[in-house]
């Protein structure tokens, strides 16, 4: 084959994909200038929408004004109207939303056998808090997203012990995504949900120590299980260990902290130490002091440093003696003062 | 020189020319197609994430790093912005390099700062610091104000006292959509193995700007700004969307990238013999992380914008992309040894040689090409057709990337554009290659004489400081309009411009 050749078969590839492009940009540029002259009557829509919503009552022209807007636009538009609603507020856009055929819409997508598709049903459901007989095969659909979607949808629709053990299996979920958007909806889902989880156990379908340890929720069975993972090899269990520590005032609470800080790994040391600091207990002050000067680890010693001001006046006083040091010492190094700082 | 001789000898050249072109059409055209793919699913998954709207408790503390040098037309109205992005515990340290304007006492004044005690225990050497400054109105407002040490220093300076989980480098020019931070956030929230996550960065010229936030996406009005708009679009949205869909990814924009803020730290910080530093940061970071063997990643999120102003005169544009290049030698010759070492996986095997062979001799190649083509056809070494046929694909091949950036820009368009804008961008995509092309390819080889030569200077910043008569057409655009600041009012302080006008 000649170079000619080449070049002229690059040539065709290339003349196809710019007839494509172009077309796509002007089947764009279409979509913008409709967009564009819709705009007005999406902006009545939501208008009468929310009116209707602070009326508490569906106005007459609701329906038919939203149903002027093409499927998506009105799915769309309600869907984002529902994130922003509470309680009866979101019940009545609800009722909009199936007058409108939003919901028949959004139900169907869940059907489809794109996941993008199903997800943009998923989406708007959530969004409005609709039930829905099969809500709960989505927490096991083959698409992270729709999985991650269907996390919070489940645990604000059937706030039950099932559905929330079904959303905890997520907190295991090979997928990072689901797992955060699991922690979100247990979170979310309140302290009933994180007990709930506590009281299920070793299983093997419960969620690790660790895991449990991440949603960083007080409470006495939390601390429990954060002083039996105080000395857990696995740096990121006594991490997670020292958060909620952190939130608990009780004697063994502490202790298991001041443990922690003579951990030979930084990372655990750091965290006994934010711990510490968002304790606000002034009675930690020595101990940060002493390691803002002895730790071997720059990084622990600024959380030290950074600890110091939340632990009230002893605190601060502690501060302003370690700085006044650090000016001292590098002034006597004969250093530029470049890692120090000059204050007021 | 013999003829025949020379003739031979620029039908080889040409052959070679000819061989690069091929694999930077393939090359490209691959991270075309990854990044499409990407981009479709990474909108799609964008839009179905309102949960994210609950996640703020357990997003880790962010502070944003505005090193600011001569800032002082925007800096107020900037800051302001930043401190009303949402995000939960967000810290917005400001570092004022040495500034010879008046930032550093406009800071003070609208934000009524006081020093605060805050030293460091880090040992990252930077340029004296003389003062850090906070606010009782803004408490998640840290101002750092240190002698003039160049952009490396400044974001060392504020790296050293922030206090967030992550840190967020942006320019001072540099606007940010409400949500951004949550977007990007994200990924390193919910995988400890990712190091860093970039956004993308739009042109913020023309645009209509309101309380600090973009409401309304229009295209700039010089042809200039348009070209770059498009470049932007082809750079972040299937470059990076690219390397994102085949898992490698060594760049994320200074001007909008975050960062474990330990993982910087150990590494020392940004350096300072580079005016690539983000990119090098990013490098130094992956090198450490493989020689470590530690599982890392490095990611572009699709959806989280920033805008930025372009500069808007050939002068400060040549300048930029001089110094881009530069930069991209520097770090390139800093860590050559990567380059072709299966121990660096992908980064090693494909994505340095990519930056090396693709990015960096582009405008070598391209210029060789151009002279060597002109002398071949004018020894009849090379039949015309042939000449044309090349010149045809080069042209149609830099189309076609043009316009399927402008595709994927639509998809994630949140912002609805005028059907005159799209046009007028469309036409810019169309006369990008006619001459602007070859600009551009000039000020990159300009700055590989830069390099050569060893220079390590920033140059002139021109963007806001060199005031003219009027200043306020050196302003960022979206300080010009009617930008008030979006602070909550309990916060703001008392006599804060609000009115947004500068000067």
């Amino acid at each position: 084959m000649t170079a000619s050749t080449v070049l002229l078969i690059v040539l065709i590839i290339q003349v196809e994909a710019l007839v494509g492009l172009l077309v796509l940009q002007g089947h764009g540029a279409l979509g913008a200038h409709r967009a564009h002259r819709r705009a007005p009557a999406v902006d009545s829509a939501q208008e009468i929408v929310l009116r209707s919503v602070f009326e508490g009552r569906v106005l007459p022209d609701t329906v038919p004004r939203l149903r002027r807007l093409p499927p998506s636009v009105r799915t769309r538009l309600l869907g984002e109207l529902g994130t922003d609603l509470t309680g009866g507020d979101r019940e009545l856009l609800a009722q909009i939303a199936d007058s409108a055929g939003v919901l028949r819409r959004a139900r169907k997508n869940l059907r489809n056998p794109d996941w993008r598709v199903r997800l943009t049903g998923l989406d708007v459901l959530a969004a409005l808090e609709i039930r829905h007989r099969r809500s709960h095969r989505f927490l096991s659909d083959p698409a992270p997203a729709v999985r991650a979607a269907a996390a919070q949808w489940v645990s604000d629709t059937e706030p039950h012990p099932d559905s929330l053990a079904a959303v905890a299996d997520l907190l295991n979920d090979p997928h990072p995504t689901v797992r955060f958007a699991a922690r979100v909806a247990v979170i979310s889902a309140g302290q009933r949900a994180a007990d709930l989880l506590l009281d299920c156990g070793q299983g093997p379908t419960c969620p690790s120590p660790t895991t449990l340890l991440s949603l960083a929720v007080p409470g006495p069975g939390f601390t429990a299980l954060a002083l039996s993972v105080a000395d857990d090899p696995d740096p990121r269990a006594r991490r997670a260990a020292a958060a909620v520590l952190g939130q608990d005032e009780s004697p063994e609470a502490v202790a298991g902290l001041g443990r922690m800080l003579d951990s030979p790994d930084a990372t655990v040391r750091r965290a006994a130490v934010r711990a510490l600091g968002g304790s606000g207990r002034s009675t930690d002050v020595r101990t940060l002091a002493r390691l803002a000067k002895n730790d071997p680890d720059g990084l622990v010693r600024e959380s030290c440093l950074r600890a110091l001001p939340e632990l009230g006046t002893a605190g601060r006083l502690a501060l302003e003696a370690l700085a006044a040091q650090t000016v001292e010492d590098t002034a006597a190094q004969g250093t530029d003062g470049s890692t120090g700082t000059r204050h007021g | 020189m013999d003829d025949g001789l020379l003739r031979e000898m620029l039908v080889v050249v040409n052959e070679i020319v000819l061989v690069y072109f091929v694999l930077v059409n393939l090359a490209q055209g691959t991270l075309v197609v990854c990044g499409g793919l990407e981009a479709r699913d990474g909108m799609t998954e964008a839009r179905g994430r309102r949960w994210l709207a609950r996640s703020s408790n357990l997003l880790p503390s962010l502070s944003v790093l505005v090193p600011a040098h001569n800032e002082g037309l925007a800096i107020v109205e900037m800051v302001t912005a930043t401190l009303a992005v949402h995000y939960n515990r967000l810290e917005v340290v400001v570092v004022n390099d040495g500034s010879t304007d008046d930032t550093m006492e406009r800071l003070i004044r609208e934000f009524s700062l006081e020093p605060l005690l805050r030293p460091d225990a880090l040992r990252i050497p930077t340029r004296p610091v003389r003062e850090v400054y906070g606010s009782h109105q803004y408490p998640g407002l840290i101002v750092v104000d240190k002698e003039n040490g160049g952009k490396a220093d400044a974001l060392n300076a504020g790296l050293v006292r922030a206090v967030g989980d992550l840190i967020c480098a942006v320019d001072a020019d540099t606007v940010l959509d409400p949500d951004a931070l949550v977007r990007l956030a994200l990924p390193l929230a919910q995988d400890e193995q990712v190091l860093a996550a970039g956004g993308v960065i739009r042109v913020v010229n023309g645009c209509r700007v309101r309380f600090g936030r973009v409401v309304e996406r229009l295209s700039p009005q010089g042809l200039l700004a348009r070209l770059q708009e498009i470049e932007y679009a082809r750079a972040f949205l299937f470059g990076r969307l690219g390397w994102n869909r085949l898992g490698d990814n060594v760049i994320i924009s200074g001007a909008f990238g975050v960062f474990r803020r330990d993982a910087v730290v150990a590494a020392g910080g940004y350096r300072e013999s580079t005016v690539g530093e983000d990119m090098e940061l990013v490098l130094r970071l992956r090198r450490r992380a493989y020689e470590a063997e530690q599982a890392h990643r490095v990611v572009f999120v699709p959806d989280p914008i920033a805008w930025t102003e372009v500069p808007s005169t050939l002068r400060t544009l040549g300048r930029q992309r001089s110094r881009w290049h530069r930069g991209l030698a520097e770090v390139i010759r800093m860590h050559w040894r990567v380059i072709g070492r299966p121990r660096y996986g992908l980064m090693g095997l494909v994505v340095m040689p990519y930056y090396l062979l693709i990015e960096l001799l582009a405008p070598v190649v391209e210029a060789l090409g151009l002279v060597f083509l002109g002398v071949a056809l004018y020894l009849q070494a090379l039949a015309v057709p042939f000449a044309l046929l090349l010149a045809l694909s080069a042209y149609g091949f830099a189309l076609v990337l043009g316009l399927m950036a402008l595709v994927l820009e639509d998809l994630f368009d949140r912002h609805d554009s005028r059907l005159r804008d799209r046009t007028a961008r469309l036409l810019s995509a169309l006369v990008e290659q006619l001459g602007y092309r070859q600009l551009t390819v000039w000020w990159r080889l300009r700055g590989l004489a830069q390099f050569a030569r060893g220079r390590t200077t920033w140059g002139e910043q021109t963007r806001l400081g060199s005031l003219a008569a009027d200043p306020s057409r050196n302003a960022p655009s979206w300080a010009r309009t009617d930008t008030a600041p979006a602070a909550p009012a309990a916060r703001r302080a008392p006599g804060a411009n609000t009115t947004g006008t500068t000067r």
